[in-house]
């Protein structure tokens, strides 16, 4: 009964990370963003979206029943779950970079190129790692 | 009554964003580093907890006796807990100047706290129905509390440490891998 909406919260949680993150690799790399205001928005709902993943994923596995690391598809699920962690991991130093440059910065509304690349390229690898992550789950639901 | 409101209005009005930017963080319960890092303490605590299930090949029959909607509350309590417990030590010591002797020290005390709370939610949903309806001896219920918080209190313990080492770790890594102020910075040539 609950499994219907856990999947829709799930992909709509993942909808958010992919689209956010996309946006603001592309506005940052294009120069269209000059402050940090709009990623610091951004990061409140990330974070919020990850954690929704997080037990809507456990929830959708729950409804699953995976089967045994063994199995293929429990070799793929090992490699979604160590990738989600290295996602994780490596959104919490872009965020607080992001928190440490904007304590750095201040009100300024002048953002260095090497900010503004760094800012990029941190947005990309994770918008890169979430598509990765689409890909194993779209592998994991249909084969 | 109008005046006011039109006086908020003008206010608002002439107010620059980062300005509005501040006071709506000042409004805000929680800051934007306490929400990631217990969102990413909590997210890291169930996603290792759920690999090493998978791994041992024990995931399915953990998850087979858990309801769905009784996951999502257990998450979301945890969350909760992990929330507070990041927050109080914020509140009490700085990341960027306090030493790792004195964060460690608070993460510890915060997961010991966190852990004896979590059990007691768990216990008070799970037993105390039982508890009204007589199925249980409530001596019994009691020693095995005590002997559960003390093991919840140890293990809330451990993990508040060991995340408190990572979140440190994360935040000094950051600091590391940002840019140098000043550099490269567009701005006008001096006029003479």
């Amino acid at each position: 009964m609950a499994a219907l909406p856990i999947r829709t919260l799930h992909v709509l949680a993942m909808a958010v990370l992919v689209g956010g993150t996309t946006v603001l690799w592309y506005s940052y790399r294009s120069g269209a963003i000059a402050s940090l205001a709009p990623a610091k928005q951004f990061e409140w709902l990330f974070w919020g979206g990850v954690g929704v993943l997080v037990f809507t994923g456990v929830g959708n596995l729950g409804a699953l029943g995976p089967p045994g690391p063994g199995t293929d598809w429990g070799q793929t699920l090992l490699v979604k779950l160590l990738i989600v962690v290295a996602l994780v991991g490596g959104s919490v130093v872009r965020t607080l970079l992001l928190v440490q440059a904007s304590d750095r910065e201040g009100t300024s509304v002048d953002l260095s190129p090497a900010l503004r690349r760094t800012l990029s390229r941190a947005y990309g690898a994770t918008a890169a790692v979430l598509l990765g992550i689409v890909i194993l789950a779209e592998v994991l639901a249909h084969g | 009554m109008a005046e006011d409101r039109h006086e908020r209005m003008t206010e608002s009005e002439t107010m620059t964003e980062p300005t509005r930017d501040a006071e709506r963080v000042e409004t805000r319960p929680v800051s934007l580093v306490t929400w990631t890092l217990a969102t990413f303490d909590t997210a890291l605590f169930v996603l290792l907890g759920v690999l090493a299930a998978h791994a041992s090949g024990g995931l399915a029959d953990l998850l087979a006796g858990l309801n769905t909607l009784v996951g999502v509350a257990v998450f979301c309590y945890l969350w909760a807990l992990f929330v507070l417990a990041v927050r109080w030590v914020h509140g009490r010591v700085s990341l960027d100047s306090a030493g790792v002797s004195t964060l460690a020290l608070h993460g510890t005390a915060a997961g010991s706290v966190a852990g004896v709370a979590f059990l007691l939610g768990l216990f008070a949903v799970a037993l105390v129905p039982t508890l009204q309806s007589g199925g249980v001896r409530l001596q019994a219920v009691l020693l095995v509390l005590l002997i559960g918080v003390g093991v919840a209190a140890v293990v809330g313990g451990v993990v508040g440490l060991l995340v408190s080492l990572l979140d440190i770790a994360m935040y000094g890594l950051a600091g590391y891998l940002l840019p140098e102020a000043g550099h490269e910075r567009v701005t006008e040539p001096p006029r003479q």
